[in-house]
């Protein structure tokens, strides 16, 4: 397999890249031949590759956007497990995110809560927008205890 | 599921094509996928092509993947190809891949092609 492995990466915030074709890093990855062989500890084989000249990828992200822990273009995954620090990383800055995403959804329902008062007549409209967020909270709350357990199991890793 | 063309339109959640497979040579080719997100939340999903393959060959070529999220939240998904193989070969060759992100979040996700080996 001649064909170069070639993906493309963005960097987070970044406003604008159109017509990039950018060679990428996933996990430092950037070599001419990539096989990925996930078969070290067990059976577990796979091959991927994609073609430099094939694939092109055109991305715009606008200012007012914000990019958190995404990738924007392509990203390959191969069997990859976190060491005990990046996994402490990644899920610290996964609850730490749904953290951000419950606060703002509680700063929702107090607008709402204001709306219902100023405009009483919408009382069932903003009602329902409130359960909505009460919804979304109790999801992230989820989420939060599923990112804490495997926080756990990263931290109780001895080196 | 070769030369499609599909159109992907998200109010709360949509799904392109899903491919579960295993055994079997997977090929994705000649297609044109559209995926619009307006205005609209999406979580923990995939929205676009999601092939999950299991000692096969998946041949992802010459698609043609535009993915427009506007004013929109993406929390732990893919937008546009996600491909999760187990043993088995991913060949992605020859796409062309367009992602315009304006004025939304986006958090813990991808937007244009993931690709898992297990």
């Amino acid at each position: 397999m001649k064909n170069k492995f070639f993906l493309l990466s963005i960097a987070i915030g970044l406003s604008v890249s159109s017509n990039a074709e950018v060679e990428i890093s996933v996990g430092g990855y950037a070599n001419d031949e990539i096989h990925i062989s996930a078969n070290s500890n067990n059976i577990q084989t796979n091959s991927v590759s994609t073609d430099k000249n094939g694939n092109t990828n055109y991305i715009y992200v606008d200012k007012g956007s914000q990019i958190i822990d995404s990738t924007i273009g392509s990203t390959v995954i191969s069997n990859h497990k976190f060491t005990k620090e990046e996994g402490i990383q990644h899920y610290t800055n996964k609850i730490n995110r749904y953290e951000d995403k419950i606060a703002k959804y509680h700063d929702k329902i107090h607008h709402y809560q204001q709306k219902i008062l100023e405009k009483p007549h919408k009382r069932e409209r903003y009602e329902n927008k409130i359960d909505n967020y009460h919804n979304k909270i109790n999801n992230y709350q989820q989420k939060i205890l599923e990112a804490e357990l495997k926080l756990k199991e990263y931290q109780s890793i001895k080196k | 599921m070769t030369k499609l063309t599909t159109l992907t339109l998200v109010a709360i959640l949509a799904l392109g094509t899903t491919s579960l497979m295993a055994d079997s040579t997977v090929n994705t080719e000649d297609n044109t996928n559209i995926n619009l997100i307006l205005d609209s939340e999406v979580t923990d999903s995939v929205v676009g092509v999601a092939i999950d393959a299991k000692d096969s060959t998946v041949n992802v070529n010459d698609n043609t993947n535009i993915n427009l999220i506007l004013d929109s939240e993406v929390t732990d998904s893919v937008i546009g190809v996600s491909v999760e193989a187990q043993d088995s070969t991913v060949n992605v060759n020859g796409n062309t891949n367009i992602n315009l992100v304006l004025d939304s979040e986006i958090s813990g996700s991808t937007v244009g092609t993931q690709i898992k080996a297990r």
